[in-house]
């Protein structure tokens, strides 16, 4: 098979192709049982803890977990919980931080005592951070509460972190990269509940709040495994990255290019090879 | 598939922070904190907003009392000056926050103070017909000697959240 180098794109797109539309059209068109956040809640986390492809260890250690709309919900609701100058990230992270003022530290500067919010796998490496096990000893030093945005980990491999490290506090996930940024939902989970905005969505408001999400999101990880992505397009990546001199990454997503390692986005060169795959 | 479930937690380690101001022209007041009848310190509060922070583990569904014992309070710490008005030693309780967060409404609808009132100014009080209370709710102004206690339960989201049931 001839690779087009040109559908490369320097943004990333989460992964779609037919069958996961087909999941959506589906959503629409047929009825189905009502899910509650509770109802959910169990469920998501089984199918998160269900990776094959990452090692991620620990869960025992996040005794309270809560149903989120997504991780932009996660990181705001930690905002808020901290306010803007109480807390910290690193440089070269998600764009929301910089679209809203909020500048990056660099590794080995971070301030004592200000719980630091980190994006894992990050789309510059197309994996963990590399400095990741660096930045973990720093946080020990400086008494700093670390918090793990993992929007990404569902197209991720290789991801190994222990989440029962002291100072890991909590970790949101989402099912939206799943080409599911149409309803989204995910987990936070953490070592110990604070009051926030993601605590009275879950505790406060009405059992039945936005049960819309939680039943469509019962449906999606009913058709849609954890690891879909690496399952599904794991050879034809390494394919085109053979074909096109690129490297391989830890993101289905993402490759790099040669020597640089600057990432790039693969979803249009892989979507609808197989469409009717699960 | 089996996957992993946590334990259900049964207590939770929680920042106190108290904050504080005091008016005086001699002896600045001192303040002993307690939880739980467990002593964290004792304080003598001579700079402005003066700030105790400590943390502490409190056990779940149960009820926890914060105990703030103000004293140093005596006669010769007032004094009225030549234009007739007067100045006394007073401790403010500006803040309280349990787990960061500043509990300001809550703590005014519920806290109490037990004031010692000193001798002869209690018994002129009373002849003259005033009543003094033994208890003062919401009372953030510490003018005597006393006890302050604010009563509460954790997982404190879940105490802010009774609350805010029990208000509406």
């Amino acid at each position: 098979m001839i690779w087009d180098r040109d559908k490369l794109t320097t943004t990333f797109i989460p992964l779609t192709d037919d069958y996961l539309k087909r999941v959506r059209t589906e959503w629409f068109e047929l009825s189905h049982p009502v899910v509650t956040n509770q109802q959910l809640i169990p469920m998501l986390n089984e199918w998160f803890q269900s990776t094959k492809v990452n090692d991620l260890q620990g869960w025992s250690s996040f005794p309270c977990i809560d149903i989120t709309m997504g991780n932009t919900h996660y990181i705001e609701s930690f905002v808020v919980r901290n306010g803007w100058d109480g807390f910290q990230v690193l440089n070269d992270e998600y764009a929301f931080y910089s679209f809203n003022g909020k500048w990056g530290t660099e590794v080995g500067n971070l301030e004592p005592n200000k719980p630091l919010i980190i994006t894992l796998p990050h789309y510059k490496w197309a994996g963990i951070r590399p400095h990741w096990p660096d930045i973990l000893c720093e946080c020990e030093q400086k008494n700093i509460d670390v918090h793990i945005d993992m929007a990404w980990s569902t197209l991720s491999k290789n991801a190994n972190i222990d989440f029962s490290h002291p100072n890991i506090q909590s970790v949101g996930m989402s099912i939206s990269k799943y080409s599911m940024q149409w309803n989204r939902i995910g987990l936070r989970y953490s070592k110990q509940r604070t009051m926030d905005s993601i605590t009275m969505f879950n505790h406060h408001y009405q059992p039945d709040t936005n049960s819309a999400l939680s039943s469509c999101g019962a449906y999606a990880i009913d058709r849609i495994p954890r690891d879909y992505g690496w399952n599904t397009y794991a050879n034809a990546y390494t394919n085109i990255c053979k074909s096109l001199d690129l490297m391989e990454t830890d993101l289905i997503h993402v490759v790099q290019t040669k020597p640089n390692g600057t990432a790039m986005g693969i979803t249009n060169l892989l979507k609808n090879l197989f469409p009717e795959s699960k | 598939m089996a996957y992993i479930i946590a334990s259900n937690p049964t207590s939770e380690n929680i920042f106190f922070d108290i904050i504080l101001d005091a008016t005086y022209w001699d002896q600045p007041p001192k303040l002993e904190v307690l939880v739980d009848d467990k002593s964290v310190g004792t304080y003598t509060i001579d700079q402005p907003e003066f700030h105790i922070r400590f943390r502490r583990v409190m056990s779940f569904d149960q009820s926890h009392i914060l105990e703030l014992r103000r004293t140093g309070k005596t006669q010769d710490q007032t004094r009225i000056l030549d234009d007739g008005t007067f100045e006394t030693q007073m401790l403010h309780i500006k803040t309280i926050k349990l787990d960061n967060i500043d509990l300001r409404n809550l703590i005014w609808h519920s806290s109490y103070f037990v004031p010692e009132y000193p001798e002869p100014w209690a018994s002129e009080q009373q002849s003259q017909g005033i009543k003094l209370k033994k208890q003062v709710l919401g009372e953030m102004y510490l003018g005597h000697n006393g006890v302050w206690r604010f009563e509460f339960t954790s997982p404190i989201y879940k105490f802010l959240v009774n609350w805010a049931k029990e208000s509406q």
